[in-house]
Order: structure tokens, then sequence, then C-alpha cells
């Protein structure tokens, strides 16, 4: 794994992670591990700090904005070494211009839930995702 | 000569140069047999049999068992083991297949299926519609989505809650997408059912289905039209607000039910759908399938062996519905 332990790598999500926003929870799904996961608007608003690139010390600077406890910057900090452990976030050299990230509701505890099964990488046909079996 | 099939919201222009291809091809898109509600989007679809060969695809875009498929700019192309393979043109509605000159072998006919299924399903998402593998059985306002492995029970569910006054938009292939006002719709594609004769020991009314001929070499299965079994009991649309999601049991008993969580359910429905590695495709997937989800009851319901002998059996699932 890159060091990324000095706080200033620029860290971005990988542009194979796709999400979908709904109303209390953001649904992330890994292209190219096929895992899914689905976290809480908290965890929502860090991880689109890290959309167009951000540095963990940007994130510590945005969760002061945010008024976020001292408490829970641990918190912080260990959903984004989460995020790294997962590789939803890389180490990145492209970063692209920063637009304004808006807590949408007030701050909870971030949470992020990794779904058990990953979906299939080989499937039946376009329409069956069913696993074939063995010819 | 091009002939005209309609397959959910797309009629598909085919024109093929042998009939065997001919045959095939119409025995496959035949399948999709209900009538759609709505404008009619127009593919073009060129089969020939030919020497011309295509370099072999990485996958990039789908794997599956027989093929595997390659984004190139906004246009797919695929490959499979036979040497059949199927290209897709820039202005993203004309398609053409092209298969090795021994088309009536069975590995070519059974690629010419899966070239097909990505024809389809591309030209059904790129109109906003997402390609669910489930089946569905609705009444009073209340519509499952029912979720099981292929040959995990979809159809004798659903023939035995038709028999207790259920309806169906089909047992295995639905088109899903969120309406305008933000709520689930399903729309039916496919009203055969897919009937193993082993179903008449439960359901006398199905008859011999044996006397039927089989459709596939790989299933004793047979296609049964369930209008000519249960009058009236399938319909065209309907709006999802339960998944069941079945279990076979391998013991005697009955039904045995539970709640999933949110967290299941959105597993579950994620399962049942082919999700390409392309960004944006993939994206509008997972919105459709999410937003559903979480508009979703669900519950996992185990069916023991034989449990459809036992009259009563489903009132656990009926009572989940109410």
């Amino acid at each position: 794994m890159p060091d990324v332990s000095t706080g200033q790598e620029i860290l971005m999500l990988r542009p194979d992670v796709v999400v979908t926003t709904l109303e209390s929870e953001a649904v992330f799904l890994d292209l190219e591990t096929k895992y899914f996961y689905s976290t809480n608007l908290s965890g929502w608003a860090i991880t689109q700090l890290f959309e167009c690139g951000a540095t963990r010390a940007q994130v510590e600077e945005q969760c002061r904005s945010w008024a976020v406890t001292e408490e829970q910057k641990t918190v912080v900090a260990g959903f984004v070494q989460y995020l790294i452990s997962e590789r939803l976030i890389a180490p990145s050299r492209s970063p692209r211009p920063q637009a304004a990230v808006e807590l949408p509701t007030q701050w909870e505890t971030p949470k992020i839930e990794k779904y058990k099964e990953p979906l299939q990488r080989i499937m039946i046909s376009a329409f069956d995702p069913t696993l074939p079996l063995a010819e | 000569m091009r002939q005209a099939y309609r397959c959910g919201p797309l009629e598909i222009w085919v024109e093929a140069d042998t009939t065997v291809l001919r045959e095939k091809v119409a025995g496959q898109l035949h399948l999709f047999n209900v009538p759609w509600r709505g404008p009619l989007t127009s593919i073009g679809l060129e089969v020939r049999e030919s020497d011309e060969a295509l370099a072999s695809c990485a996958g990039n875009y789908l794997v599956c068992a027989r093929m595997r498929v390659d984004a190139n700019g906004s246009t797919l192309r695929a490959a499979c083991p036979s040497g059949a393979w199927c290209e897709q043109f820039a202005d993203g509605v004309s398609w053409r297949i092209r298969v090795p000159r021994r088309a009536a072998d069975i590995w070519t006919l059974t690629d010419i299926e899966s070239l097909l299924s990505l024809v389809l399903t591309t030209g059904w998402r790129a109109l906003g519609w997402v390609p669910v593998h489930s089946g569905t059985v609705v009444k009073a306002g209340r519509c499952a989505i029912l979720c099981a492995e292929s040959g995990g029970g979809k159809t004798s569910l659903t023939a035995a809650m038709i028999r207790k006054g259920f309806c169906t938009l089909g047992d295995d292939k639905l088109l899903l997408r969120i309406g305008d006002d933000g709520a689930p719709e399903l729309r039916a594609l496919v009203h055969t059912f897919n009937l193993h004769p082993k179903t008449r020991e439960w359901f006398p009314e199905v008859g011999d289905l044996e006397r039927l001929p089989t459709y596939s070499e790989w299933t004793e299965k047979r296609k049964v039209h369930p209008e000519a079994i249960w009058p009236g009991r399938t319909l065209t649309g309907a709006r999802p607000t339960h998944l069941l999601q079945l279990v076979r049991r391998e013991e005697p008993g009955g039904v045995a039910i539970r709640p999933l969580t949110q967290s299941e359910v959105v597993s579950i429905l994620l399962h049942q759908t082919v999700v390409p590695n392309e960004r944006l495709t993939a994206s509008r997937i997972l919105a459709a399938i999410v937003t559903t989800a979480r508009a979703l009851r669900g519950f996992r319901v185990e069916i023991g062996t034989d449990a459809y002998r036992e009259e009563g059996c489903l009132a656990p699932v009926e009572a989940a519905m109410s």
C-alpha cells in the first residue's frame, strides 16, 4: 500500500468506484473488486472530499469547519484509513479543483458497511447474472 | 428480407442470410411476447455467416460464460469461443453479428443467444430500463419481486401463488426503472413460464408437460404460457412493494419466512442484474436498484421439499404481502 502517512499525499476516489446517493445514505460499487458499500451522510460527505482529490490534512481542516469534535476527528481518521485499506481512495497526481462539500444534515458518526457478497465477475449472459456452471 | 421482432420497448429489425440463422434469431426474439405500452425504438441487426474474424475481446465491459464484451469508445463489440462475434455501430442502434460457416453447431447457436442478449440489454439500458432476472407475483396493489438463482424455485412459487389468486409479470425476465414520480416501475418482457414436468405433481392443471418439446439441450423444462393454464393471470406492469428471496430447503416441510434487513434487500436485488464495468451504465443501474430496494419490504422464504403439497403452506407469504 502506498505511504500516505504524511497527511499531505493527495488521495482520490478511484474512477471505477461508482456512487449513488439516497436521502440518508450513499452506496458505492467498486467495479474492479465488485464489492459494494453503504455509508451514512457524514461518511458520504467525507468521501465526497476525495472526489476531486484531497489530503488528510484538508479533510481535517474541513472537519473543523463542520465543527467536528476532537473525539470524532479520530473516528474520521479511522474512516479515511478504511477507505484507503479498501482501495476506494488511492493516491493521485492529478487532482481536480475542489468543489465545496456541504454537510447535508447534522454531523453523525461516519459509518460504512461492506456488503458480504460481491457481484459476480463472470455471469451466464448479459441478462442473467447467475454464476455459470462449469461446462 | 428484413423481419421485425418486438422485444419490450425495442423493435428489432433483423436481416439474416440463412435459414438456420433466421430460425435461431426468431426463436430467441419471439420469447419476448408481452405487448409494450408506449413508443418503440428501432434497432437494426444484420446476422450473417462469415469467415471474417474479430480480434479477441478482453472483457473490459463484461465477461460472460461464453462471451467477452469490450467497450470501444461509445460502442460495444463481443467475441465468443465458437468464433461468433458482434459489433455495435457508432449510431448506437445498429449491430452486426457474424458467425462461422457452421452455424448449426450447438455451441455456435448457444453463442448467438449470448450475442442477442447483449444487443437487447444494451438497447433496453439505453432507454433507461434495467433488465432484472427475477419473477413477480401481484395482488391487490402489492407486487413482490421474486429473487432466486436459476433453478431456485421462482416459477414454482409463481405458479403456486397464481393458484392463490395472484397475477404475474413473468417468472424470470423484467425491466425496471425509476418513474418520473421517483417510484420504481416494473414491466413484463416474457410471459412464458419454464415449467418442469414434475410440477404436475403439485399443480395437476398444468397437464402432461412431457408431451411438449424441450426448448434447450440443457434442461427438462418446457415453455408454457400461463394464460393457457390460468387465464387472466398475467399483467404487463406493476409497482414493486416487496422482495421475496427464495431458498430451497432440502428437507420436508412447509414454508418458513423471516424479514430481511434493508441491506440484505439491496444486496439481493443488486445480484439479480448484470452490472457492466462501464462507469455511466453502472451508475444508472446502481441508482435504480438501490432506490427500488429502499422502497421494498423484504422477506426470506425457505421452501421445504414438496412444500406445495401442503394446503395452506403459502399462508406466511400471503400474510407478509397483506
